[in-house]
């Protein structure tokens, strides 16, 4: 299918001006990043005013899960009914006082909201590219989405392409195609316990479910259904199940006759999944993907090794050498790709093996659902670079909680994916990012060397896996310390013994505090703040977090 | 508490020992001990079993401290040739005491990440059945009052609850499963021979009746074969007990 590229503007054209206290507003977009008490306070005073006038409504409200005592509330911002995309808020309160607030709302909107083009034509252009229909519960949403400086009336809407998931933003008044970029977060671009092996061969406990004879995929003893489907190298059903054309059943819920799993893939897929949930319940108190025990469904083999000769380059590039969250299929799913065959590998000589091999990558993708039902890091940009380097952040940490540090297969480091993409000739690397040094593959260390990509489809949405290299190393070295190569700027880490206290920061910051639309600017006054509700002002997380970003050059 | 009685009996027995002297007359030839008393001994020991849990085994350990039972003998003795007899006697001791129970627990999701749990098995049972062989030395201090002194081989056999098992309630995250129960056996050891020495005095106070009290130290070790284990556990047996009660002369 012929891909149609878009060269987009960027989201908001700043232009200066003095908000309160100080604060920078940029043309009609306002970014909330309060400088002290005051300016904190002045913004409480408008974001409710704001709420009042329902400009602002409460998109999701719950207590603290890290510091007692704290709610946290997320905004949406709404214009006559419709919602502004990219306009939110996230607020923090200690009881009835408001400890801290960071987003981005824009001012100025006056335009007519009535649209020219109706729901159905603009489902008809999203259908027509997308070459599938879409069904009830994926109809286009009317919104208004800031351009350039401007507003324009927009139908955003998702539709499923044999390769990826695209979302467009329809013209509600011309009805052309505005904006589109992959909603694909990928990586590369009764209770039985069971034996498992796993892709590397190691033994794993299986938590399956007995039913009439036989085992499934399916953990009754966590909190959440997690449920493993194998799909069988089905490649016209995965399609079909992501596209939300028909829905997955028990019998593709992956089973077993005597409970003694040796098909790895659905091992590790099951057993890595689970083991997510429980590094963000134990580490962070946090029940799943939406911090109420919603169901992780994971997909693997959606095809088959053997089919990769004859399979066109977008099914290769999806479904082989990949894996990826979608939150708009089949109710959230996590897809793991299926690898090379056996002595097959890559032209920089990467053999990749089961994707959800890799304990990293399996909490990657989840963590991409967590971002969707926490910050809803627009997957564009700086902010889809955050919401990537997020994953990685997260991905990592559950790696260093459940497995020894070192440089083997099954030991924790700061390289993604390395126990499944592994380099079979000299000088190939094992992995695909590398969050201690970036530049092994390719990625920024430095906020000056950012890649300034179009922010579509066809440029990686503005270069999300690219320039999320800058947080991931700014997480590295607020843990580990070091000196950034690019900068030259030393970095007095926590201490690998102290990980758990740059977890928190970050998972605080990119759950509880960020706004959607976030920059890597405000990710930094963002992640100060979670330091400081964690352990005081110019703590040493504090102080490694400050350092951190400013050695890769984010102030 | 039951040592200071068995003490006390005795030594009124020997106070009265010359008053009933008067009624004894030749050495007789058999003579029954029907007694009551007490084991002053405490004996000690471990059981460790496993059960499967997710894929793994549960190691669990109960440690037993029994002491005090009570103990009620009975025998016959026959005079073979001046004061030397020989006899056996049947000795029942039975008590009860709790076990503390500590077991290592599989964590459902990870191999090798035992959990710790410890709680208490409530009065376990145990009941030591010995049958004691002895050659018998008798001395007349007195004319009412004879002194025993015996010597033997004794064979052991020991009824015992195990802790064979145990129950735990357990959830998410299940690294801090709680102790509910544990369940036990009760085993019986084979037949095993040890030893006894002891000494008994006979008050007479009738032609063919009196009273007498005794003291015997018994020992043996035996095996118990612990329930959902490969191993057995050799178990102490016996001990010293005091005792005392009723005799008859034929």
């Amino acid at each position: 299918m012929k891909r149609w590229t878009y060269l987009l503007v960027c989201l908001a054209a700043v232009l200066t001006a003095a908000g309160p206290h100080g604060q920078t507003i940029g043309g009609r977009a306002l970014t909330i990043v309060p400088d002290s008490a005051n300016a904190t306070a002045d913004w409480g005073t408008i974001v409710d005013r704001m709420v009042r006038g329902d400009e602002l409504r409460a998109r999701l409200e719950r207590a603290d899960t890290i510091v007692t005592g704290r709610r946290i509330e997320q905004l949406t911002q709404y214009y006559r009914g419709l919602q502004v995309w990219g306009g939110s808020v996230a607020r923090q309160f200690d009881g009835a006082s408001l400890v801290s607030i960071f987003g981005v709302i824009y001012q100025g909107l006056d335009i007519d909201v009535a649209p020219t083009i109706g729901r159905d034509a603009a489902r008809g252009t999203i259908e027509k590219q997308g070459g599938t229909l879409l069904l009830p519960d994926t109809e286009p949403e009317l919104v208004v989405l800031p351009a350039g400086g401007s507003f324009r009336l927009a139908w955003v809407g998702e539709a499923s392409l044999p390769g990826d998931i695209v979302r467009f933003f329809v013209d509600a008044t011309s009805g052309e195609i505005v904006r589109r970029y992959s909603m694909r977060q990928r990586q590369a671009a009764n209770a039985a316990i069971g034996h498992g092996t796993g892709v590397l061969g190691d033994d794993k406990k299986m938590s399956a479910t007995a039913v009439s004879g036989t085992f499934l995929a399916s953990d009754p003893l966590r909190p959440p259904v997690i449920v493993t489907y194998d799909m069988k190298g089905d490649i016209f059903r995965s399609l079909n199940v992501l596209n939300n054309l028909t829905p997955l059943v028990t019998g593709d819920v992956a089973s077993n006759t005597f409970n003694n799993w040796t098909d790895a893939a659905v091992v590790d897929a099951h057993a890595y999944s689970a083991y997510t949930y429980d590094y963000y319940f134990k580490r962070f108190g946090r029940r799943g993907l939406d911090n109420a025990n919603r169901r992780v469904s994971n997909m693997v083999h959606p095809v088959k090794r053997s089919d990769i000769f004859d399979a066109p380059g977008e099914i290769v590039e999806q479904f082989y050498l990949n894996a990826f969250y979608c939150g708009e299929c089949a109710g959230g799913i996590m897809v793991y790709g299926e690898g090379l065959p056996g002595g097959v590998f890559l032209e920089n000589g990467q053999r990749w093996d089961y994707v959800s091999g890799g304990l990293d990558v399996v909490a990657h993708e989840l963590t991409h659902g967590v971002t969707d039902f926490s910050s809803r890091l627009e997957y564009v940009n700086e902010s889809g670079a955050l919401n990537e380097a997020f994953s990685d952040m997260m991905g990592t940490s559950v790696e260093f909680f459940f497995q020894p540090p070192g440089n083997g297969q099954m030991q924790a480091d700061y390289l993604i994916g390395e126990d499944v993409v592994v380099g079979v000739t000299t000088g190939a690397p094992n992995g695909i990012r590398s969050m201690a040094n970036p530049a092994l593959f390719g990625q920024p260390d430095h906020y000056s060397k950012r890649a300034l990509l179009p922010p579509d489809d066809a440029h990686d949405n503005g270069g999300v896996h690219v320039n999320s290299g800058i947080p991931n190393q700014a997480f590295y070295l607020a843990i580990e310390g070091g000196t950034n190569r690019t900068s030259g700027i030393r970095v007095q880490g926590v201490g690998a013994a102290n990980r758990e206290q740059i977890e928190k920061v970050f998972y605080r910051a990119f759950t509880q505090l960020m706004p959607s639309s976030a920059d890597f600017s405000m990710a930094r006054a963002v992640t100060l703040r979670a330091a400081q509700d964690l352990y005081g002002l110019n703590s040493a997380p504090f102080n490694a977090v400050r350092d951190a970003w400013t050695a890769v050059g984010v102030n | 508490m039951h040592a200071p009685r068995g003490i006390i009996c005795a030594t009124a027995m020997l106070a009265i020992a010359s008053a009933a002297a008067a009624q004894s007359t030749a050495p007789d030839r058999v003579r029954v001990a029907l007694d009551v008393g007490v084991q002053l001994s405490s004996v000690a020991f471990d059981t460790t079993a496993a059960k499967p849990v997710y894929l793994e085994n549960a190691n669990i350990d109960a440690s037993y401290k029994m002491t005090h039972g009570l103990v009620f003998d009975g025998g016959v003795s026959v005079r073979v040739a001046g004061p030397v007899s020989v006899g056996v006697m049947v000795s029942s001791m039975t008590e009860s005491a709790d076990a503390a129970v500590s077991a290592a627990v599989p964590h459902p999701f990870f191999f090798k990440t035992p959990r710790s749990i410890s709680g208490t098995a409530p009065a376990l049972h145990r009941e030591e059945l010995v049958t004691h062989i002895m050659g018998i030395y008798t001395l007349h201090p007195g004319r009412a009052l004879d002194i025993a002194l015996s010597a033997g081989p004794s064979f052991f056999t020991v009824r015992q609850d195990v802790v064979s098992d145990i129950t735990f309630s357990d959830t998410y995250p299940y690294d801090a499963p709680a102790f509910t129960s544990a369940a036990s056996q009760r085993v019986k050891s084979s037949n095993t021979t040890g030893f006894n020495v002891g000494a008994d005095v006979d008050l007479r106070l009738a032609r063919h009746a009196g009273l007498g009290g005794s003291a015997k130290f018994s020992k043996a070790t035996v095996p118990l074969s612990v329930p959902n284990s490969s191993t057995t556990v050799s178990v102490d047996a016996g001990g010293t007990q005091i005792a005392g009660g009723l005799r008859i002369y034929f």
